[in-house]
C-alpha cells in the first residue's frame, strides 16, 4: 500500500465490470476523483452511473477490477464497513429515517463513530453519557451547517421534500466521511434549491474539507460547481475534464449533449 | 419394506395433490397482489366442515360440496374487500399480521358455529378399493387426482382464453402497467381472494373423506400448501401443483419409514431447508436484483 | 439538556415497580395473584418480542418456542438430572440463546413473508419436538415436579413471594430495553427497519444487529420460560405452541410496535381478558383474531401509537390556542 501522496487521487477504480446476469451494467470503468474536488459524473439514463456508485459503496459486487479510496483496496469491503473506511452516500430515492426525528437521523450518521458498547448503554455509565452528548453536538453542528437545526425534534418524515434531500446530506456528513457521495442531489428541487443545493456543496468542499462525487441530470447544477466532469455512456467512460473540455468535446456532444434544448 | 411402497406412493400422491391445490390458492393471491394469505388453509378447512353442513340440511352431497366451494369464495372475497383493500399503501408486515388474524377468526368462527368434532364427509362413489399394483387404492383418491388435473386444465384454460383470466395474469407480471390500460387491480385483487377461496374449498372437500375434518385443520393444511408452493416455485401455479405432489409422496414414505408421529415435521424441515438454500423452488427463477 | 421525569429511564421504571409491588393489595383473593404472576412473565417475553418486531422491524411467529425451551430446559436439568435450580435456569437462557443463534443465521437473511413461514415452521418443529420426544419431555401429558424457585437457601412456595420475584424481573427488564432503545443500538434498529440500504451505508452491521436483537428476544423468552417452570411446576407442550406464538404478536401488536410499554400494556391486558370472557365459552380465538384484525386496520400503532398522537395532538391544540391569545 503505498503512501498517499497530495496529488494522489482520493477514488480511483480501475477496471471495474460489473455484471448482472447477462448485463453488463459497467465495463472495465476507470474512474478517478481527485482529493478536494467536487466531481460529477454524467450520463444518459441506464449509462450506468448510479451502478458506479452502488460499485463504490459495496451495494453491487464488482467482478472484475479495483477500487482505492485514499490507498485502501475497498473493493470487497461489505457494504458496513465502507463508511468507516471513508465513503458515504445519498441515495436517489430519499432514504431518510422517517420514523426517527431529524437530530436522531443525524445522530445515526454518526452510529461508527460513537463508541460505546451494550453493557455501557444498558447501565447508563458516564462513558455512555458523555460519548452521547458529543454524538448529539456534532449532529446539531451538522444540522447547522445545511440549515435544518430548528427542526431537530420534527419527525424526520413531516419535514417537506427539499428539506429531506438536506436531511440526508447532513446525515452523511455526520460520518466524517473523506468522500461524500451524493446521487441526483437536486432531483426533485425548484430553481432556488438547487442554487442553495449548489452553495451548499461548495461549502462541503471548502469549509469541512470534505471531497464530493455527485451524478447528477441537472447540467446548470453540473457545470456551474464541479472541478471535473466525467460522462459515462453504455457502462464505459467516455471523456473526463473541466466542465468546458467535457462540453466541447465532440464525442460527448454527440452521444448526449446533442439534444438542444 | 418397499413392499410398502407402493401404498405409500398412491396416499403421497392423494395428499399431495391436494397439498398442490392448497399451494395452488397461495399462489393465484401471491400472483395478483403479492401478498401471502396465512388464512388460505382456513379455506380449506371451510371447504370440508361447509360440504359436512349442507349435507347434514338435506342437500345431495355433490350439490353440498359445490354449494361450501361458492359459499368459501364468497368468504374470500369478503376477506379481500373487508380486511385486504383497506390497508393497500400499508407496509408489508400489515398485511401478514391481517391475515394471521382472519386465519384466527375464520377459525375461532368455525368452532363456535361446528362445534370441535372431527366429522367425516361421505364418499363420493363409496369406499370399495380398487387393487392395482400392489396397492389398494380408495376411489376417492382418484376422485382427488381426478377433480385435480380438471381444475388445473380449467385453470389453464381460463388464464389462457378469458378475458378476465389474461387480466390477472397482467396484474402479475406487471400491475402498474396493467392498471394503466384499463385493468382494475382491484377487481383483479377480488377475484384472485374470490378463486383461492373456491380452489381452497374443492381441496378441503375432496380430502375430508379421506382424512375427516374439524375446526383446526386449517392451519397444518395450509403450512403444507405453502411449502408445496415454495418448493415449486413461488409464483408459478404448475410448479405449486409439482411441489405438492412431491411434498405428499415424501412425506408418506416418511412417515413409512420413520417415526410416523414426526410426520407432520417432515413439510416444516422441507420448508425451512428451501427457504434457507434455494428460496426459489424448484421451477422457480432465481432473481437477479437490481439495486 | 432536559432531565425531566418523562425522559428518566430508571424513575419511569421504579415508579412501574412501585405500583406493581403494591397493586395486589387491591386484588380481591390470591387467584388473582396467579393471573398477575403470568401477566408479568408474558409482559418480559412481550418486550423482547417487540424490540425484534416493532423497532427492528422482523417477524417472528414462532417465538413460544424458546418460551418453551427455557422451560423444559430447565425442568429436565433440575429433576432429571439434580441440578441446582439457579444452574437450572442458567442453562434454560442459555439453551433458549444457543437455539435463537443458530436459527438467526440463516433465517434473518429472509424478509417478509419468507422470514414470517421460517419462523413459524420453526416454531412448529419444536413443539412437535417436545410433543413427540416422551422420554425426555414427557411428551403431550407434560412433565410434572419442577421444584419451586428457591435462591441462597429461600423458597418461594407462596404466591405472594413469588409475585415480587418476577415483579423485579420485569421491572429490570423494562429499565434496560428502555435503555438500550435509547443509545446507538436502538437508533440503530430503528433505522435499519425503515431502510437497510442508508443504515448499511452509515456503519451499521445489519446481518449483525438482526442477530443480536433476535438472540436478545429469544433470552428474555427463555428467561420468562425458566420462572414459569419454577412457578407451575409443571409444564406442557401446549402452552408453547402456535396459539401461544399468536398471543405474543396480539400482545404486542395490540399495545403498540416500537413501545416498550405498550407491550407491557398488551401482555397485562391480553392475559386478563380470558378471565372476563370465562362467560362466553370457547369465544377466545375469535376475540383474539377480532382484535388483531380491528387493531392492525385502525390503529396499526397499537394502543400505545394511538396515545403517543392523541398527546401530540393536544399539544398541537394548545400551541395554536396560545398563539390565538
Amino acid at each position: 500500500m503505498q503512501r498517499p501522496t497530495e496529488t494522489a487521487p482520493l477514488l480511483d477504480l480501475s477496471g471495474v465490470t460489473v455484471r448482472f446476469g447477462g448485463v453488463h451494467a459497467l465495463t472495465e470503468a476507470d474512474f478517478v476523483i481527485p482529493r478536494g474536488s467536487v466531481t460529477a459524473l454524467i450520463g444518459p439514463n441506464g449509462a450506468g452511473k448510479t451502478t458506479l456508485l452502488n460499485a463504490i459503496t459495496g451495494m453491487v459486487p464488482v467482478s472484475e477490477g479495483r477500487v482505492v479510496l485514499d490507498g485502501c483496496d475497498i473493493t470487497h469491503l461489505p457494504p458496513h464497513e465502507r463508511a468507516a473506511a471513508g465513503v458515504v452516500r445519498t441515495f436517489q430515492n430519499l432514504e431518510v429515517f422517517t420514523s426517527l426525528t431529524v437530530l436522531e437521523n443525524v445522530m445515526t450518521g454518526r452510529h461508527a463513530l460513537t463508541r460505546y458498547g451494550i453493557v455501557a448503554s444498558l447501565l447508563r455509565t458516564s462513558g455512555f453519557r458523555r460519548a452521547e452528548r458529543l454524538c448529539r453536538e456534532r449532529a446539531l453542528e451538522k444540522l447547522e451547517f445545511v440549515g435544518l437545526a430548528d427542526e431537530r425534534d420534527t419527525p424526520a418524515g413531516e419535514l417537506p421534500y427539499g428539506r429531506q434531500r438536506l436531511l440526508e446530506m447532513a446525515r452523511a456528513l455526520a460520518a466524517e466521511p473523506k468522500l461524500l457521495l451524493l446521487d441526483e442531489p437536486a432531483a426533485g428541487l425548484n430553481t432556488r434549491e438547487t442554487a442553495s443545493l449548489g452553495q451548499c456543496i461548495r461549502d462541503i468542499r471548502d469549509r469541512l474539507n470534505v471531497t464530493v462525487g455527485l451524478v447528477e441530470h441537472d447540467m446548470d447544477l453540473v457545470m456551474g460547481i464541479s472541478d471535473q466532469v466525467t460522462v459515462l455512456h453504455f457502462g464505459h467512460p467516455l471523456a473526463t475534464g473541466t466542465p468546458d473540455e467535457v462540453q466541447a468535446d465532440p464525442e460527448v456532444v454527440r452521444a448526449y449533449l446533442g439534444e438542444e434544448e | 419394506m418397499l413392499a410398502g411402497a407402493p401404498q405409500y406412493l398412491v396416499s403421497g400422491l392423494t395428499q399431495g395433490a391436494a397439498y398442490g391445490l392448497i399451494g395452488l390458492g397461495y399462489t393465484m393471491i401471491f400472483n395478483t397482489t403479492g401478498i401471502i394469505n396465512f388464512a388460505q388453509g382456513e379455506f380449506v378447512m371451510l371447504g370440508g366442515l361447509l360440504s359436512v353442513y349442507y349435507l347434514g340440511a338435506g342437500l345431495p352431497l355433490a350439490l353440498a360440496v359445490l354449494a361450501a366451494c361458492l359459499t368459501t369464495a364468497v368468504v374470500g372475497a369478503l376477506m379481500e374487500r373487508l380486511t385486504i383493500r383497506p390497508l393497500v399503501g400499508a407496509p408489508a408486515v400489515n398485511a401478514v399480521i391481517v391475515t394471521i388474524g382472519v386465519s384466527i377468526l375464520l377459525r375461532g368462527g368455525a368452532m363456535l358455529a361446528f362445534g370441535k368434532d372431527t366429522v367425516a364427509l361421505p364418499a363420493f362413489t363409496g369406499v370399495r378399493p380398487l387393487l392395482a399394483l400392489g396397492a389398494a387404492i380408495q376411489p376417492q383418491s382418484l376422485w382427488v387426482l381426478a377433480v385435480t388435473l380438471a381444475l388445473l386444465a380449467a385453470l389453464k384454460l381460463f388464464f389462457t382464453v378469458s378475458i378476465q383470466g389474461k387480466a390477472m395474469l397482467a396484474c402479475s407480471c406487471q400491475q402498474k402497467a396493467a392498471s394503466l390500460v384499463g385493468i382494475s387491480v382491484s377487481r383483479m385483487a377480488l377475484l384472485s381472494f374470490g378463486l383461492s377461496g373456491l380452489i381452497g374449498a374443492v381441496a378441503g372437500a375432496i380430502l375430508a373423506p379421506i382424512t375427516m375434518t374439524a375446526y383446526d385443520v386449517g392451519m397444518m393444511l395450509g403450512l403444507k400448501g405453502f411449502a408445496a408452493c415454495i418448493l415449486g416455485g413461488l409464483g408459478n401455479p404448475f410448479g405449486a401443483a409439482a411441489g405438492g405432489l412431491i411434498l405428499g409422496v415424501l412425506e408418506a414414505f416418511g412417515a413409512g419409514f420413520v417415526a410416523s408421529g414426526y410426520k407432520d415435521a417432515f413439510a416444516f424441515v422441507v420448508l425451512l431447508l428451501l427457504l434457507f438454500v434455494k428460496p426459489s423452488g424448484l421451477f422457480g427463477k432465481a432473481g437477479v436484483e437490481r439495486v | 439538556m432536559r432531565r425531566s421525569l418523562r425522559g428518566n429511564n430508571a424513575v419511569q421504571a421504579a415508579l412501574f415497580l412501585a405500583l406493581l409491588l403494591a397493586a395486589p393489595a387491591a386484588l380481591p383473593n390470591d387467584y388473582y395473584l396467579s393471573i398477575c404472576i403470568l401477566a408479568c412473565l408474558s409482559a418480559i417475553i412481550a418486550v423482547g418480542l417487540n424490540l425484534l418486531m416493532g423497532y427492528a422491524g422482523q417477524v417472528s411467529l414462532g417465538h413460544a418456542a424458546f418460551y418453551g425451551l427455557g422451560a423444559y430446559t430447565t425442568a429436565i436439568c433440575t429433576t432429571r438430572f439434580g441440578l441446582p435450580i439457579p444452574v437450572g435456569m442458567v442453562a434454560g437462557i442459555a439453551v433458549a440463546t444457543v437455539v435463537a443463534w443458530i436459527v438467526a443465521v440463516p433465517t434473518l437473511k429472509l424478509k417478509g413473508n419468507y422470514l414470517a413461514m421460517a419462523t413459524l415452521g420453526f416454531g412448529i418443529i419444536v413443539s412437535i419436538v417436545f410433543n413427540e420426544t416422551v422420554d425426555l419431555t414427557g411428551g403431550p401429558s407434560g412433565y410434572v415436579g419442577i421444584p419451586r424457585l428457591a435462591l441462597f437457601g429461600h423458597v418461594f412456595d407462596t404466591d405472594r413471594g413469588y409475585y415480587n420475584v418476577v415483579s423485579v424481573v420485569l421491572a429490570l427488564v423494562v429499565l434496560l430495553s428502555l435503555n438500550l432503545m435509547h443509545s446507538r443500538t436502538g437508533r440503530a434498529l430503528r433505522a435499519l427497519h425503515v431502510s437497510e440500504k442508508a443504515a448499511g451505508s452509515l456503519g451499521i452491521d445489519i446481518a449483525a444487529h438482526k442477530r443480536f436483537v433476535f438472540v436478545l428476544s429469544a433470552a428474555l423468552a427463555g428467561l420468562a420460560g425458566v420462572l414459569y417452570a419454577h412457578y407451575l411446576s409443571f409444564v406442557a407442550p401446549a402452552s408453547f405452541g402456535f396459539s401461544a406464538s399468536v398471543q405474543l404478536l396480539v400482545m404486542v401488536v395490540l399495545g403498540g410496535m416500537a413501545s416498550v410499554w405498550g407491550s407491557v400494556a398488551g401482555a397485562f391486558f391480553l392475559t386478563a381478558l380470558p378471565e372476563f370472557l370465562r362467560e362466553f365459552e370457547d369465544i377466545d380465538i375469535l376475540v383474539y383474531g377480532a382484535i388483531l384484525v380491528a387493531t392492525i386496520m385502525f390503529l396499526p400503532d397499537g394502543l400505545a401509537g394511538g396515545l403517543r398522537r392523541l398527546a401530540a395532538k393536544c399539544r398541537r391544540a394548545k400551541v395554536s390556542h396560545a398563539k390565538a391569545d
